[in-house]
C-alpha cells in the first residue's frame, strides 16, 4: 500500500534539482575570473577544464534525474518544457565556460595591450555577476512555489530578472567594446591573437546570454 | 466456541493487516515532511486507530454487517454465519494476494465485494441491498473528489492566509491553530451527534468550547516558533508542528473507517454464534471494535515500524503546509464517511487531496497516472473478493 502513496510525488523536488544544477554553474563560472588571471600571467590552465568536466559529469547526473522525474510523473503547474529549457540553458553554462577555457589553452597571445587584458578580466567578472544573478534567480524560484506564487516573492523575482537583464545588457556593450578595441589594432597586433581574443570575448558573452535565457524562462513560468 | 475463537482469529488477523500495511497512508506525509519520526508515527497511530475504531467503528461496521446483503431474506442463521465467513476469508486471500503481487488495493472494497459475493451466491440479485450499494459506489467516486475539493480549498485558504501575506511567519502563528481548533471542533460535533446520539446545539456547544481550548493551546505553542532561516521556514516549521496534530486526527478517521472491514462479518458471525439466531437486528459490541482496534494497533506497533521507516526514507520532500492540507482533508472527508456509516478507501482519499492540491498548484509534480490504480481496484477488487466469497459460500454449504 505504501508504494500506492509513494510513486504520487518524486524523491526530490524539481526546483531543488534545478537549484543544485545551478550550483555547479556558479561553481563553474566562479573559475571564469581566475581563469583568466592566470592565462594572462602566462600560467598553466589545462587543470580548469579537468574541474570543469567534474561538474559538468555531476551536474549531468542531476539532469538525468530531473528528466526521469518528468517521465514519471505527468502533471505539473511547470510545463516539463520549461524546467527541461531551463536545465539544458543551465546545462550550455558549464558546456560553454569548458569550451572557454579549452580554446584559451589553444593559444597563446603574446602583444596585449594592459587596457584589453584588464577589459576582457572586467567582462569575465560581469560574466560571473550574471551567474550569480541566476543562480540566485533559480533559488528564488523555489521560494516562489513554496510561496504559491505569492505576489511579494513574484516582485522579488521580478527585479532579479531585471537585474539580470541590466547586466547582460553591460556585458554586451564591454563586449562589443572590446571587439571595436581589438579591431583597431589591426594593424600593430597579430591579426590571428585579435580574431582569438574576440572569440575569447564572444564566448564569454554567450555564457551570460545563457544566464539571461535561464532567467527569462523563470520569468515566463511565474508569469 | 471453536467457531468464535477461528472468527476472532480471522478478524482479528485481517484488523492486524489493515495496520501493518495501512498505517503508511494515515502517517506517510507525517513522517515524509520529517514532522515525526517513525518510531513518534507508530507510537501515535496505534493509539489513535484503536480509538477511531472504539469511538467511531460502529457506523460503517453496521453497514457491512447487515447493509448490504438483506440478512432477512435469507433467514437461516447457518447460511448468514457460512457467508460472513466466506466474505471474511475471500477479503482476506484477496488482501495477501495483493499484497504478495504488490498491488495497491483497498480493504473496504475488498469486503465489500466478500459481502456481496455471497450475498449473490445466497440469494441472488434480489438479496443485494442495492440502494445501499448504490450509495458505497457513489462514496467511492465522490470521497475522491470530495477529499480532493477539500483539500483544494484548504491550501488555498493557507495560500490565502498565510503565504501570500506580507509576513506569513506571523499570519502562520495565528491559521494554524484556527485551523486545529476547527479540526477538534468537527471531531467533537461527529461525535456527539453521530455516535453519542446527542442533539446537535450540545455536540455545538462541546465542539466550540474543545475548539477554543485548542486554538489557545497550539497559538501559544506554535507562538514560540521563532524565525531564524526566513519567512516561509517558519511558516514550514508552524506546519510541521500542526502537522503532528493532522496526522493523528487521519489515523483517528482511518480507525474509524477500517475496523468495519475487519470486524463488521466478524460482529455478524459472533452475533449469530452467541445467539444462535438473527433477529435481523446487529447492535455492534463494543468489545468486538475493540478487538479490532487491538488487531490494527497490534499490526501497526509490530509491523508499521518498518512500513513507517521505508517510507520515512522513500517518499519525497513534501511541505508540510500541502502536507497538512492533504491530511486535514482526508481526515475529514474520512470521518464524515464513517459517521455516515459509509465504508470508503483512506487510500483513494489521499489520493483525491493530493490532487486537489496539485490543482491549487500546491505541488510541483504529481504523478496522475496513480489515478488509474484506483479505477484498476474498483474493477478487480470488488469482483475477485465477490467470485471467490461466492465460490466459498458455494463449497461451504
Amino acid at each position: 500500500m505504501k508504494r500506492f502513496i509513494d510513486r504520487l510525488f518524486p524523491d526530490i523536488s524539481p526546483t531543488k534539482l534545478l537549484s543544485e544544477h545551478a550550483e555547479f554553474c556558479l561553481k563553474a563560472g566562479k573559475l571564469v575570473p581566475e581563469i583568466l588571471d592566470s592565462y594572462f600571467a602566462g600560467k598553466e590552465i589545462l587543470d580548469y577544464s579537468e574541474k570543469i568536466d567534474k561538474f559538468e559529469s555531476q551536474a549531468d547526473e542531476i539532469k538525468v534525474r530531473l528528466r526521469e522525474i518528468y517521465t514519471k510523473l505527468r502533471w505539473s503547474y511547470f510545463d516539463r518544457i520549461d524546467a527541461l529549457q531551463i536545465i539544458h540553458n543551465q546545462d550550455a553554462i558549464i558546456d560553454s565556460v569548458d569550451d572557454f577555457v579549452k580554446v584559451l589553452t589553444m593559444n597563446k597571445v603574446i602583444d596585449c595591450s594592459e587596457e584589453i587584458k584588464e577589459k576582457i578580466k572586467e567582462l569575465g567578472n560581469f560574466v560571473l555577476d550574471s551567474i550569480k544573478l541566476m543562480k540566485d534567480s533559480v533559488d528564488e524560484l523555489k521560494i516562489v512555489v513554496e510561496s504559491d506564487f505569492s505576489p511579494n516573492e513574484i516582485s522579488k523575482e521580478d527585479n532579479l530578472t531585471y537585474s539580470v537583464e541590466k547586466d547582460e545588457s553591460s556585458t554586451d556593450t564591454l563586449g562589443i567594446n572590446i571587439g571595436k578595441l581589438l579591431y583597431n589594432l589591426k594593424n600593430e597586433m597579430n591579426p590571428v591573437d585579435i580574431i582569438f581574443l574576440n572569440n575569447i570575448v564572444i564566448l564569454l558573452m554567450k555564457i551570460a546570454d545563457r544566464a539571461e535565457n535561464v532567467v527569462e524562462r523563470i520569468r515566463m513560468i511565474i508569469r | 466456541m471453536t467457531l468464535v475463537i477461528v472468527a476472532f482469529a480471522v478478524g482479528f488477523g485481517m484488523a492486524y493487516a489493515i495496520g501493518a500495511n495501512d498505517v503508511a497512508n494515515s502517517m506517510s506525509t507525517a513522517v515524509g515532511a520529517k514532522a515525526i519520526t517513525p518510531k513518534q508515527a507508530v507510537l501515535i497511530a496505534s493509539i489513535l486507530e484503536f480509538l477511531g475504531a472504539v469511538l467511531f467503528g460502529a457506523h460503517v461496521t453496521k453497514t457491512i454487517a447487515k447493509g448490504i446483503v438483506n440478512l432477512q431474506q435469507i433467514g437461516d442463521p447457518n447460511l448468514i454465519l457460512i457467508g460472513a465467513f466466506s466474505a471474511l476469508i475471500a477479503s482476506t486471500i484477496w488482501i495477501l494476494l495483493a499484497t504478495f503481487w504488490g498491488m495497491p488495493v483497498s480493504t473496504t472494497h475488498s469486503i465489500v465485494g466478500g459481502m456481496v459475493g455471497f450475498g449473490l451466491a445466497a440469494g441472488g440479485l434480489q438479496i443485494i441491498n442495492w440502494g445501499t450499494m448504490l450509495k458505497i459506489i457513489i462514496t467511492w467516486i465522490t470521497s475522491p473528489l470530495i477529499g480532493g475539493a477539500f483539500a483544494f480549498i484548504i491550501f488555498k485558504f493557507i495560500s490565502w492566509s498565510i503565504l501570500h501575506r506580507k509576513h506569513p511567519a506571523k499570519a502562520a502563528k495565528y491559521v494554524a491553530p484556527i485551523l486545529l481548533g476547527i479540526a477538534f471542533y468537527t471531531i467533537a460535533v461527529l461525535f456527539i451527534v453521530k455516535t453519542l446520539k446527542k442533539d446537535l446545539s450540545f455536540g455545538n456547544e462541546i465542539g466550540i468550547i474543545l475548539g477554543i481550548i485548542v486554538f489557545l493551546s497550539s497559538y501559544f505553542i506554535m507562538k514560540k516558533t521563532k524565525i531564524t532561516d526566513g519567512e516561509y521556514s517558519v511558516v514550514e516549521k508552524v506546519f510541521k508542528n500542526a502537522q503532528i496534530v493532522t496526522s493523528c486526527y487521519v489515523s483517528f478517521s482511518h480507525g474509524a473507517n477500517d475496523v468495519a472491514n475487519a470486524v463488521g462479518p466478524l460482529a455478524l458471525i459472533y452475533l449469530i454464534l452467541t445467539t444462535q439466531s438473527f433477529s435481523g437486528v446487529v447492535t455492534i459490541p463494543i468489545y468486538i471494535l475493540a478487538l479490532g482496534g487491538l488487531g490494527i494497533s497490534f499490526g501497526v506497533a509490530t509491523l508499521g515500524h518498518k512500513v513507517m521507516k521505508t517510507v520515512g526514507e522513500d517518499i519525497t520532500e513534501l511541505n508540510n503546509s500541502r502536507g497538512f492540507s492533504i491530511d486535514f482533508a482526508t481526515a475529514t472527508t474520512v470521518l464524515f464517511a464513517s459517521t455516515f456509516g459509509m465504508p470508503i478507501s483512506t487510500t483513494h482519499t489521499v489520493v483525491g487531496a493530493v490532487s486537489g492540491v496539485g490543482f491549487a498548484r500546491g505541488i510541483e509534480v504529481v504523478n496522475v497516472g496513480i489515478l488509474k490504480n484506483i479505477i484498476i481496484s474498483w474493477f478487480v477488487t470488488v469482483p475477485f473478493a465477490a467470485g471467490v466469497s461466492a465460490l466459498l459460500f458455494y463449497i461451504l454449504t
